[in-house]
């Protein structure tokens, strides 16, 4: 089974990418969530594949992917917050287990993804614009301030509202589909 | 628990400092408060969250979609991006994220059906001639590239934000921008209110109007003469300015000229407007209510607003809304009617925001522990305080040469000879101290109406011998339009000498300008009230606690056994 798992071409391993990658962006947002150093986001998250795929004959063909994949991302953070640095921010115990176990029951991120193009389409130009320069890999809003000439507090003020918007949308949206 | 528009607006910028990376420990502290006070903030958070995480996605997602074909009459305006760096800021780019759904999805365009028509024999046909000249043509491009440049420039370089003033000085304020808010912050007029969360901020504009706004406030500037203000409270002083200043609130105007005044609304619209000097127009009743115009002069007060259409006569009250602060001296001034001098002491303004048990020591000696209690000789030089405003000098008083008391050379004529020692720091109501030297004796038997023990009374203690000058010019610069009157206070001696064989005896003595205008003598357990009038012209006030000589020589050879000398509630009273 090791050497089959080994074969990247093997059938094992192409289902194990297929569900990973379709749950990507549910185990991005469920680490990003409990772990406030962004930067340390991506060291979990290589954990967490590397865990993934080495248990992945212990997965039940059929079942949850998503629940078995979070249960695990989830073991990561907590072994992540074992090792506290003392520059880092951290949550505490109490905090942590009530992140973790609202965003266990987080709906579905594929219905959400589908709302929020709908709800990007209800914003102004200069409104998407903005997320557009901010959500650049590497984006930051110092350097959207730096591209478009806006201070800093004024584009804080407009990322605001743009994201209280998308957040009220999907909010909506949700609510009727639920 | 759900938040308020104005938590919500904090979250989000908090939300926004931890996804940029640049949140604070504070901050961080703020935000997980919020999360562990209100449940919906925990849904707006993991919300937040998994929008940025869509948000990259989505946009990774664009940037490597395949180009569209780019035309060739595009002008160079829409060049397909490069590979690196960011995209340009083109319309094109602007368009791109509202695009996304149609360029994501495959576009089925209808074919395009081409009308049959009957088979012409082909016949060699003359070349057409243009009938339109190409200067025409040129004309028309060049028309349409300066009707679209006329379109486009004001979208890609909107006109840059208009100042209007600057902040001139702030006391724990926190409020919706990123950047601190700290002297010399720039503000803009623009179209979005300001947040002011909690603290004190002092603006002056362009034209010369001061302006203080304590939280919870919203705001922002129409220009350099009017100020939106949808909540909060403000005070306005436009003596300094060239033109009249404007305050908007949601159903009212006040205009002013040359005036001090203060404004207070709250977010159901109920408005206070107090006028201190000068006239103001007021104008109430917006939102399709009748519109009521009324004069408010110098010392009226008038109220209006949700509860009540009509505009009512109220009180005015001087000290509902800060005038002034100075953050280098802690000092926030409501137009209070007196001046805590023990509060001063301990690095107060006055109003009570100094630090109780705490002192300056009389002697310039930097070997001396803060806070340290025993026999010390000291020379009776002149110790000027520089890092105090308020504090023009301290000094241990022997008599033995001239005493100067004032940093201008004032000499205390009638200073008595004193065995030159001192024994504690001149200390701003410090009950722990004295309560624990006197446990059998406390604080609370001294004598008069005030109970000083618990800390609730300030007071200001000068063990014998020790004398302190308070410049009362910092104090008329500070409060500008207030008249210093009086100064005040009970003196006592703690009763917590032991009878026998020691009897405390000290020596009070108020002194303006170097002049004695009380003076007393008190023993263990006594009090006695002191009020004197201060002038205009007075300039410094003293007050000096010095030992009344030693009645035992072998149990008291420095003479300041036990002289706990106190200055209960000593103030000065304004006009």
């Amino acid at each position: 089974m090791a050497d089959k798992k080994r074969n990247s071409d093997s059938i094992e391993y192409q289902l194990f990418i297929k569900l990973y990658l379709a749950n990507e962006r549910r185990i991005y947002g469920f680490v990003r969530a409990l772990v406030p150093n962004w930067s340390d986001v991506d060291d979990v998250i290589q954990e967490t594949a590397a865990v993934l795929w080495s248990k992945f004959d212990q997965f039940h063909k059929g079942t949850n992917f998503s629940a078995w994949a979070l249960k695990i991302a989830h073991f990561q953070v907590l072994n992540y917050y074992k090792n506290q640095k003392k520059d880092k921010l951290y949550f505490s115990d109490e905090m942590l287990s009530l992140l973790a176990e609202k965003n266990f029951k987080n709906p579905n991120t594929d219905e959400r993804l589908s709302i929020l193009k709908k709800c990007l389409q209800k914003l102004k130009a200069y409104e998407l614009s903005l997320i557009q320069l901010r959500y650049e890999p590497d984006g930051s809003t110092r350097k959207v301030a730096e591209q478009t000439g806006k201070q800093l507090h004024v584009l804080y003020r407009l990322y605001n509202k743009i994201h209280a918007k998308l957040l009220f949308c999907i909010r909506q949206k949700l609510s009727e589909v639920y | 628990m759900e938040l308020t528009p104005l938590q919500l607006n904090r979250l989000l910028t908090l939300l926004g400092a931890l996804r940029d990376e640049i949140i604070t420990s504070g901050e961080f502290d703020e935000l997980t408060e919020l999360l562990k006070t209100y449940p919906a903030a925990v849904d707006y958070y993991l919300g937040y969250i998994y929008l940025c995480t869509d948000l990259c996605n989505l946009q990774a997602a664009i940037r490597h979609a395949p180009a569209l074909p780019i035309s060739d009459e595009s002008c160079g305006l829409f060049e397909p991006e490069s590979d690196s760096g960011s995209p340009p800021l083109t319309l094109e780019i602007l368009k791109a994220l509202g695009d996304y759904e149609n360029q994501a999805e495959a576009l089925e365009l209808p074919p395009i059906e081409i009308p049959e028509k009957a088979p012409i024999d082909p016949k060699p046909v003359k070349k057409a001639v243009p009938r339109v000249s190409k200067l025409s043509l040129f004309s028309l491009a060049m028309s349409l590239a300066a009707l679209l440049l006329i379109l486009v420039y004001p979208l890609l370089f909107p006109h840059p934000p208009v100042g209007v003033a600057w902040v001139t000085d702030s006391i724990g304020a926190s409020w919706s921008w990123r950047d601190p808010l700290e002297k010399g912050t720039r503000l803009v007029a623009e179209e979005d209110v300001i947040q002011l969360y909690k603290g004190i901020v002092k603006i002056r504009t362009d034209n010369g109007a001061c302006v203080v706004l304590e939280a919870p406030a919203e705001f922002r500037f129409i220009n350099s003469d009017e100020l939106a203000m949808p909540y909060g409270r403000v005070f306005v002083n436009v003596t300094g300015s060239s033109n009249g200043f404007a305050i908007q609130t949601r159903d009212s105007k006040i205009i002013d000229l040359g005036t001090q005044f203060g404004v207070y609304t709250d977010m159901r619209g109920e408005t206070e407007l107090h006028v201190f000097e000068g006239k103001t127009v007021l104008i109430a009743g917006f939102r399709n209510k009748a519109k009521q115009v009324a004069d408010v002069i110098a010392g009226q007060a008038r109220k209006f607003g949700e509860f009540s259409s009509d505009i009512r006569s109220i009180a005015l009250s001087n000290s509902f809304f800060v005038r002034d602060i100075e953050s280098k001296a802690n000092l926030v001034w409501r137009q209070d009617k007196q001046i805590d001098l023990a509060d001063v002491v301990g690095g107060g303004d006055g109003l009570g925001t100094g630090k109780i048990n705490t002192g300056l020591n009389p002697s310039n000696r930097t070997a001396d522990k803060p806070g340290e209690l025993r026999d010390r000789r000291s020379p009776n030089t002149y110790n000027p305080i520089v890092e105090n405003p308020f504090i023009d000098g301290v000094f241990v008083p022997n008599g033995a040469g001239p005493q100067i008391v004032s940093s201008r050379g004032d000499v205390f004529a009638d200073c008595p000879e004193t065995s030159g020692y001192f024994y504690a720091e001149i200390l701003n109501t410090p009950v722990k101290l004295l309560n624990s030297v006197s446990a059998a004796n406390p604080l609370s038997t001294l004598p008069g109406d005030a109970d000083y023990s618990g800390g609730d009374h300030p007071f200001l203690c000068l063990h014998a011998n020790s004398g302190i000058t308070y410049d009362l010019n910092a104090f008329r610069q500070r409060l500008a339009g207030s008249r210093i009157l009086r100064f005040s206070a009970v003196l006592g001696i703690l009763n917590c000498a032991p009878n026998e064989p020691i009897k405390t005896i000290a020596d009070f003595w108020i002194l303006t300008d170097g002049q004695v205008r009380y003076k007393t003598t008190l023993s263990r357990g006594e009090s006695e009230p002191a009020d004197i009038e201060i002038a205009q012209t007075d300039r410094f006030l003293t007050l000096i606690a010095t030992d009344g000589g030693s009645q035992n020589i072998e149990l008291d050879r420095n003479a300041i056994g036990y002289d706990w000398c106190i200055f209960g509630g000593a103030k000065l009273i304004l006009e």
